[in-house]
């Protein structure tokens, strides 16, 4: 891959353009650790079909299999990063990692339910669980201010 | 690896075991005003098998109780099931233990009793664990139900 800088001294910000004759997991991969997670749109697959998510609409991030998917209210689409990438980028917003294979988005989580053997699980609004590991409670509570 | 970790954190051990129970028996002689080593199955062995024997099963106890600490770090495990695997580990090398140096009188009564207190000890553990568990889920809670 060739990497070009240009001066242009109009521009008010940098913008950074990615010219290919194709869209490589390389190339998806590169683009999302450009852009910042504000307002940038995740892209993920399906049966070989590119689909573009809005992060408003991702329950969570987990890994099966050595991939990464993102669960989300109509499908699971497979991400093409991995989860430490993911929580890199989404610092700092309302995606917390839960577990070593989650990572939640809390403004998609309900409440939290512990079991009389002392497993934490995570409900979404719509019913979803997820396995919390008590060690990553303590990131929960931070991000809520408590 | 936790494997590692928990040699490393059994080493670290061994001197808290021998500080714990040289502590213990000179409180116990203190009381009796003479150095007291309790030769329950042993007799016939003079004071300084007893002595080194002591020694060696304080070293494998703090061993061991260091080591297993560990089990709770596995996240795969409910914390039951880490609690549960915890106690087997450590009342299996303690009773042994005990009873070989004579910390335990070996009557039926007496190792009732023994077990019993350990039992109570993981009980009020597990009690005192789980609500504390409890009210941090509670207090999230609330404050998820805010944001609704």
């Amino acid at each position: 891959m060739n990497v070009e800088i240009i001066i242009k001294s109009e521009l008010k910000e940098p913008q950074v353009v990615i010219y290919t004759n194709e869209v490589t997991d390389e190339i998806q991969n590169i683009a999302h650790r450009i852009s910042s997670s504000q307002n940038k749109v995740l892209t993920g697959t399906k049966n070989k079909k590119v689909f573009l998510i809005k992060n408003e609409d991702i329950y969570c991030f987990y890994s099966e299999n050595q991939k990464i998917y993102a669960k989300t209210d109509k499908d699971n689409l497979e991400v093409k990063l991995r989860l430490y990438e993911i929580e890199k980028i989404y610092e700092g917003t309302s995606f917390i990692r839960i577990s070593k294979s989650c990572i939640v988005n809390i403004d998609k989580v309900k409440s939290l339910d512990i079991s009389y053997a002392g497993t934490i699980e995570i409900i979404f609004k719509n019913g979803y669980r997820e396995f919390v590991s008590r060690r990553f409670i303590s990131k929960i509570k931070k991000y809520l201010g408590i | 690896m936790l494997f590692k970790k928990s040699i490393l954190r059994g080493f670290l051990g061994i001197p808290i075991g021998v500080f714990i129970s040289t502590t213990i028996s000179i409180i116990y002689s203190l009381a009796f005003g003479e150095i007291m080593a309790i030769p329950y199955g042993m007799e016939n062995s003079n004071s300084l098998t007893v002595y080194i024997a002591q020694y060696f099963v304080s070293i494998i106890i703090g061993f061991v109780f260091s080591a297993s600490s560990v089990i709770f770090e596995i996240d795969e495990w409910s914390l039951l099931k880490q609690t549960v695997v915890h106690f087997f580990i450590t009342t299996l090398v303690f009773f042994p233990c005990s009873i070989k140096v004579g910390w335990i009188d070996v009557n039926p009564m007496s190792i009732l009793i023994y077990i019993g207190v350990f039992i109570f000890i993981y009980l009020l553990a597990w009690i005192s664990i789980y609500f504390t568990w409890k009210s941090k889920i509670k207090k999230l809670n609330n404050k998820l139900e805010e944001r609704q």
